[in-house]
C-alpha cells in the first residue's frame, strides 16, 4: 500500500509536470526556442487563478484565468520581444531569461513574498479511502486532467490540419515555409498555446504544493530535465519523461534522500551526453 | 627600424585603458573603504564572468554553470580552511576541486554545443549546488562555512583589492594572449563551422575539452577571489541565480569582448549593490536592461549607433559587431 | 612585425602596472576613508542613535522581510524616536535574501552609514556571515536569527540574540511536554538543514532524556516542491506523536495540505515547531490547521503580547507574524537600554548595558539574558483556534518558564559536543 501510494505521489507530481513541460517541450521542438520564461508562465497562471479564486470562490473560473493570463503574457514576449531576435538561439534564450527575471520579480512586488496557494473550492477535496488505503482525491484529479489534457493534444497532433502544420513545422521547418503555409502566425499559437498550458499548470499547481516568487524557477528546472529526457518536440516523450521524473524524485526522496539532485539532474545530463534530442526526439 | 604605428583606434583603446587604469589605482585614496570593497566584488565578479566569456566569445558555447566551477574552488578553500591547513594546501585543495569539477563539466559538454550545450552546465551547476545544500557535515549545508581568513599580507580591504586588481589584469592579458594564439583562432573555427573544422582533422571534441578547463580554471581563481572578499562561503555561490549573472555580465558587456565582462560586471554589481538601496525593483530594472541590451544588439543596433557617429569622421573603418 | 610592437606595448604596460602595485601597495589609504566609529548629533539636541536594520525584502523571503520592518517601524511609531537623551535612527538595507548581499549592505551600514548597531539578518548563513563580520569591525549585532550556534559555538562577545530564541532551545519544551502528554514514540519530520536539525534535535533531546523513543526520523531537503512521500511515510508508522519542524516557507503549507490530505492529522497527534503554523502558514492553509499543537516563543493570542498584535492589526490590517514579533521586542529592548544612559555606548559597553536593562515591560514576558548572549525566556505550547472574527491564531495553552539554550544539559557539555545534524539528533 505504501509503494502504491508513492507511486501515485510519483504520478501526480508527474501529471504537473507534464503540463508545464509539454508547453516547453512543443516550443522547443517547433520554434527552437529554449524558453526559459516558461517557468514565468506558470507563477503568472497560478497568481491570478489564486487571486480570481479569492474574488469567486470558484475554482474553474480561477482555472480559467490563470490560463488566460498566461496566454495574454506569452502573447505578448512572443509579438513584442522574440520577434525581434527570430531565428538567433542564443539571443532568444538570453532574452527569456530576462523576462523570467522580470516576471519573477513584478509577482513579488504586486503579490508580495509570502506562500500563497489556490483555494480549492470547487476543486476535489478529501481522500478515496479504500480500507486502509486513503489517498487524496486532488491528486487523482491532477492526474485525470493531465491525461485528458494530454490526449486532447495527441488527437489534436494527429488528426487535425493545425496538427499537422504543427507536426510539419517541428520536422522540417524550411518545407513547411515553402510550402506557403504563414509559419509566424502558427508558430504565436503554438506559443501562446504553450503559455497557457503553463498557466493551467500554474493554477493546478498551486493547490498542490503551495506558491511563492520561486516558484517559477523550480518548476522549469524540472521542466527542462523532463523535455531532455523525453525529447525535442514530442509531446509523448514529454509524457514519459514526466511519469519517469515524478516516480525518480518520489522513491528517491524515501531511498536515496540525500541525492535529490543527483537523481534529477544526472538523467539529464546522461542523456544531454549520449543521445541528445531525448528518448522520442529527433534532430531537426 | 619601424616607427610605431597605431591606428587612431588602437590609441583611442590604449588611452582609455591607461586611464581606467590610474584611475583602479588611485581609487582607494580618494573613496570610502565600502566603494572600494564595491569595486573588489566588481572585479572578482568580472574575472568569473571573463571565463564564461572565454567559452562564449571564442568558442561559441554559453554556459549557465560556471558558478558551479567557482564554488567548488571556493569550498575547497574553505574547507580546508576550516581544517587548519596552510596556504599552499589550502590553494592546492581549491586547485584541485577546480580541475576536477572542470574535467566533468568538459567530459559531459564536449560533445555538445548552442542550447544544449547550456542546459548541460545547467545541469552541472545544479548537481555542484545540490553537492553543496546536501553534503552539510562537509560543507556545512544552508549555513556556509564561516570564517575564512584572507592571507595576512591581504587583510586590509585595500590590500586586497589592489590584490585583485592585478589578478585581474594578468588573466585579462592572459585571455587576451589565449585569443590570439593558435588556440584562440582553432576554436573561433569551431564556433564559426564544427563541421568545417572536423573536415580539415581537428577533434572538435578535445578542442572543447580543452576550452572548458581552462576556462574552469580562471573560474576557480574567480571563486577563491570571492570567498576571501566575503571570508565565507554558501551554497549561493553555486546556484542558478549566480550563473546567470554571470552569464548576464557577459551579454551586458558584449560577449568576446575584452573588457565586456568587467563593463557587465559594473552594471550588474551596481545595480544589485547600490541601486538597490534606492530603488525597491532593481531586478526588474536589470531584467529589463538586459532584454533591451541584447534586442538591440542583434537588430544591429550598435551598429547603427556606431555608423551615425561615424559620418562625421568617413575615415575611421567601421568594426563589424561580433556574432552571437 | 604590428603584432609584435602590439605585443611588446601590452608588456610594457603590464610591467607599468605590477611596478605601480608594488609600489602603491605599500602605501595605505589614509584612515579617515575606512571606517569609523559614531555618528554625529542630531540637530534638534540629543544624540544620533543610528540602527542598521537588515532583512530581506527581495528574494526567496521577501515576505519575512516585509513582517521584520513593519514590526520594527510599529514600535518606533507608537513610541516616537526619542528616548531619554538619544533620538533613533534606522537605517534600512535590502538583503535580498542572499548571504553575499547580505554581507555587502552590512559593509555599507558600518562603513558609510556609520551605525552604533544592527538588527538582523534573518537566515542563519546570512546571520553566521554578518556576525562575523560585524565582530571584527567592533559593531554590536541584535540578532534576529534562531540558528543555535550564533550564542553557542560561535559566540562573539558582540553579538546579542534579541529577536528570536534559538531553534533547538524553542523545541526541548517540546519533548518534554510530549513525554508529559503521555506519549512515549515519536517520528520527526524536519527540513534536512541546520534549522530544521536544530528544531528535530531539540525535540528529541528532551524526549528521549525524558524516557521516550524516537524510532522513525525523516528529513527532506529544504526546496522541496512535494512532501507527500514524507508523508506516505509517517501516516504508515506506528507512533504515539509526529513531530513537524518546517522552515515556514511553502515547505510549511506543503506539509500542511499533504497531512490533511492523507488523513494524517486525524490518526496521530502532530506537534510542529513555530514556524509550521506562522501567521503567513495559516493565512495560507486555512482551517485544516486548527487544533494543532506546537512549540513556541510567541503566540499571536498570548495576554503579554495584546497590545502588540492589538497595534499591529490596527496599521497593517494582518496578525503579525513570529518575525514582526522579534524586531518589535528588539526595538523594545533598545529603548529600554537607551532610557537609562546619559551618554552613548557602542561596542561591548553597549552590550553591557542591553544586558543590565531594565525588561520588566518587554513583550517577551519574563527575560534575562544568559553568559552567551541569548534570552533565558517563557516557551508556549499553543493549539490553533479561530478568534471571533473567523481569523486563525494561536492560543498559548501551556508554559515553560526560563527556557535556557541548553534546556536542562551542562552548558559546557552541550556545546563540546558537535552541533545538532542528521547524525547528532539528539538520541
Amino acid at each position: 500500500m505504501f509503494f502504491l501510494q508513492q507511486t501515485l505521489n510519483g504520478l501526480s507530481f508527474g501529471a504537473l509536470l507534464f503540463l508545464v513541460a509539454s508547453g516547453f517541450t512543443l516550443v522547443f521542438g517547433l520554434m527552437r526556442i529554449s524558453n526559459l520564461a516558461h517557468g514565468g508562465f506558470y507563477i503568472v497562471g497560478a497568481y491570478v487563478a489564486l487571486t480570481t479564486v479569492a474574488l469567486t470562490a470558484n475554482f474553474w473560473f480561477g482555472l480559467l484565468a490563470g490560463a488566460l493570463a498566461a496566454a495574454v503574457v506569452g502573447f505578448a514576449v512572443e509579438r513584442g520581444l522574440l520577434r525581434r531576435v527570430r531565428n538567433r538561439e542564443m539571443p532568444e534564450v538570453l532574452v527569456t531569461v530576462g523576462v523570467l527575471f522580470v516576471i519573477a520579480d513584478l509577482v513579488l512586488a504586486i503579490f508580495g513574498g509570502d506562500p500563497k496557494s489556490v483555494g480549492l473550492s470547487g476543486a476535489p477535496r478529501g481522500a478515496l479511502v479504500v480500507g486502509d488505503f486513503a489517498y487524496p482525491w486532488y491528486r487523482l484529479f491532477i492526474i485525470g486532467v493531465t491525461l485528458v489534457i494530454g490526449v486532447g493534444m495527441f488527437l489534436l497532433q494527429r488528426y487535425t490540419r493545425i496538427g499537422a502544420i504543427v507536426r510539419a513545422g517541428v520536422d522540417n521547418r524550411e518545407m513547411t515555409v515553402s510550402v506557403g503555409i504563414n509559419v509566424d502566425r502558427v508558430f504565436t499559437g503554438v506559443f501562446v498555446f504553450g503559455a497557457a498550458l503553463a498557466g493551467i499548470a500554474g493554477a493546478i499547481g498551486s493547490g498542490l504544493l503551495s506558491l511563492n516568487p520561486s516558484s517559477g524557477t523550480e518548476i522549469l528546472l524540472f521542466a527542462m530535465v523532463v523535455v531532455i529526457i523525453g525529447g525535442l518536440g514530442s509531446i509523448p516523450g514529454a509524457a514519459i519523461g514526466a511519469a519517469f521524473i515524478g516516480l525518480v524524485d518520489a522513491f528517491a526522496k524515501v531511498w536515496l534522500p540525500e541525492f535529490s539532485y543527483f537523481t534529477v539532474f544526472a538523467p539529464m545530463a546522461l542523456v544531454l551526453v549520449f543521445r541528445p534530442y531525448g528518448l522520442l526526439g529527433r534532430p531537426a | 627600424m619601424n616607427r610605431v604605428h597605431l591606428t587612431r583606434r588602437q590609441l583611442t583603446t590604449l588611452v582609455v585603458v591607461g586611464v581606467l587604469l590610474i584611475a583602479a589605482i588611485v581609487l582607494p585614496y580618494v573613496a570610502t573603504s565600502y566603494y572600494v570593497t564595491i569595486a573588489t566584488l566588481v572585479l572578482a565578479s568580472a574575472l568569473l564572468a571573463s571565463s564564461v566569456n572565454m567559452l562564449a566569445g571564442d568558442a561559441g558555447l554559453y554556459s549557465l554553470g560556471h558558478a558551479g566551477i567557482a564554488a567548488a574552488a571556493g569550498y575547497g578553500l574553505a574547507w580546508s580552511s576550516r581544517q587548519g591547513m596552510g596556504l599552499a594546501a589550502q590553494l592546492g585543495m581549491a586547485l584541485l576541486l577546480t580541475l576536477i569539477a572542470s574535467v566533468i563539466y568538459g567530459l559531459i559538454s564536449m560533445r555538445t554545443s548552442g542550447v544544449f550545450f547550456l542546459m548541460v552546465t545547467l545541469a552541472a551547476g545544479m548537481i555542484c549546488f545540490g553537492m553543496a545544500y546536501r553534503w552539510s557535515s562537509v560543507t556545512g549545508g544552508d549555513n556556509g562555512l564561516t570564517g575564512i581568513r584572507r592571507p595576512e599580507l591581504l587583510s586590509e580591504y585595500w590590500q586586497y583589492y589592489f590584490f585583485v586588481l592585478a589578478v585581474f589584469v594578468i588573466a585579462t592579458l592572459a585571455l587576451r594572449g589565449l585569443s590570439a594564439s593558435p588556440f584562440g583562432l582553432t576554436l573561433r573555427g569551431i564556433r564559426d563551422s564544427q563541421t568545417r573544422m572536423r573536415s580539415l582533422g581537428y577533434s572538435v571534441p578535445a578542442y572543447k575539452f580543452a576550452a572548458m578547463v581552462l576556462s574552469g580554471l580562471l573560474a576557480g581563481v574567480a571563486g577563491v577571489l570571492l570567498v576571501w572578499q566575503n571570508e565565507f562561503v554558501s551554497p549561493a555561490s553555486s546556484s542558478f541565480q549566480a550563473s546567470a549573472l554571470a552569464l548576464v555580465m557577459v551579454v551586458l558587456g558584449g560577449v568576446g569582448r575584452t573588457f565586456g565582462p568587467l563593463i557587465g560586471a559594473t552594471v550588474v554589481v551596481l545595480i544589485q549593490q547600490v541601486l538597490s538601496t534606492y530603488v525597491d525593483r532593481w531586478p526588474t530594472v536589470l531584467g529589463v536592461l538586459f532584454i533591451v541590451v541584447v534586442i538591440v544588439k542583434e537588430s544591429g543596433g550598435v551598429r547603427r549607433l556606431r555608423e551615425m557617429l561615424q559620418r562625421r569622421r568617413p575615415s575611421a573603418p567601421a568594426r563589424p559587431t561580433p556574432e552571437y | 612585425m604590428r603584432s609584435t610592437q602590439r605585443r611588446g606595448l601590452r608588456f610594457a604596460l603590464a610591467t607599468t602596472v605590477a611596478v605601480a602595485g608594488l609600489v602603491v601597495a605599500g602605501c595605505a589609504p589614509s584612515s579617515s576613508l575606512s571606517d569609523d566609529g559614531g555618528g554625529g548629533d542630531a540637530s534638534t539636541g540629543g544624540e544620533v542613535f543610528k540602527v542598521g536594520v537588515l532583512a530581506p525584502m527581495t528574494g526567496f523571503v521577501s515576505a519575512i522581510g516585509t513582517d521584520l520592518k513593519q514590526g520594527w517601524e510599529l514600535y518606533w511609531e507608537q513610541n516616537g524616536d526619542t528616548v531619554g537623551v538619544f533620538t533613533v535612527e534606522t537605517v534600512l538595507e535590502d538583503d535580498a535574501s542572499s548571504p553575499d548581499t547580505a554581507l555587502a549592505k552590512a559593509t555599507r551600514l558600518v562603513t558609510e552609514e556609520k551605525v552604533d548597531a544592527v538588527v538582523g539578518p534573518v537566515l542563519a548563513n546570512q546571520a553566521l556571515a554578518v556576525a562575523d563580520y560585524l565582530d571584527q569591525e567592533g559593531v554590536v549585532n541584535l540578532a534576529q536569527s534562531s540558528a543555535d550556534d550564533i550564542t553557542q559555538r560561535e559566540f562573539s562577545p558582540l553579538v546579542l540574540r534579541t529577536g528570536a530564541l534559538a531553534g533547538s532551545q524553542t523545541t526541548f519544551p517540546g519533548g518534554q511536554w510530549a513525554y508529559d502528554e503521555g506519549y512515549r514514540t515519536a517520528a520527526t519530520l524536519c527540513v534536512d538543514y541546520a534549522f530544521g536539525w536544530e528544531s528535530c534535535g531539540g525535540f528529541v533531546s528532551a524526549f528521549v532524556d525524558a524516557g521516550g523513543t524516537v524510532p522513525l526520523q525523516l528529513w527532506y531537503p529544504g526546496d522541496a516542491t512535494d512532501l507527500s512521500t514524507y508523508v506516505t511515510q509517517l501516516v504508515n508508522a506506528d507512533v504515539d506523536v509526529i513531530f513537524a519542524g518546517t522552515a515556514g516557507g511553502t515547505d510549511s503549507s506543503n506539509f500542511l495540505r499533504s497531512a490533511a490530505d492523507f488523513g494524517l492529522l486525524e490518526k496521530t497527534p502532530v506537534l510542529a515547531n513555530c514556524c509550521t503554523l506562522d501567521q503567513a502558514i495559516l493565512e495560507d492553509v486555512g482551517d485544516i490547521a486548527l487544533g494543532i499543537k506546537s512549540v513556541a516563543y510567541y503566540a499571536e493570542g498570548a495576554p503579554q503580547v495584546a497590545d502588540f498584535v492589538e497595534a499591529f492589526e490596527a496599521k497593517y490590517g494582518i496578525i503579525p507574524s513570529v518575525y514582526a514579533f522579534g524586531a518589535y521586542a528588539t526595538a523594545q529592548m533598545l529603548a529600554a537600554t537607551l532610557a537609562g544612559l546619559d551618554e552613548k555606548v557602542t561596542g561591548e559597553e553597549l552590550v553591557a548595558a542591553i544586558k543590565s536593562a531594565d525588561l520588566s515591560d518587554s513583550p517577551w514576558g519574563k527575560v534575562s539574558f544568559d553568559d552567551y548572549n541569548n534570552l533565558v525566556a517563557p516557551v508556549l505550547v499553543r493549539d490553533v483556534v479561530a478568534r471571533d472574527d473567523g481569523k486563525l491564531w494561536n492560543v498559548e495553552i501551556g508554559e515553560f518558564p526560563d527556557v535556557s539554550q541548553f534546556w536542562t544539559f551542562d552548558p559546557e557539555e552541550f556545546l563540546a559536543s558537535p552541533p545538532f545534524s542528521t547524525t547528532r539528533t539528539g538520541q
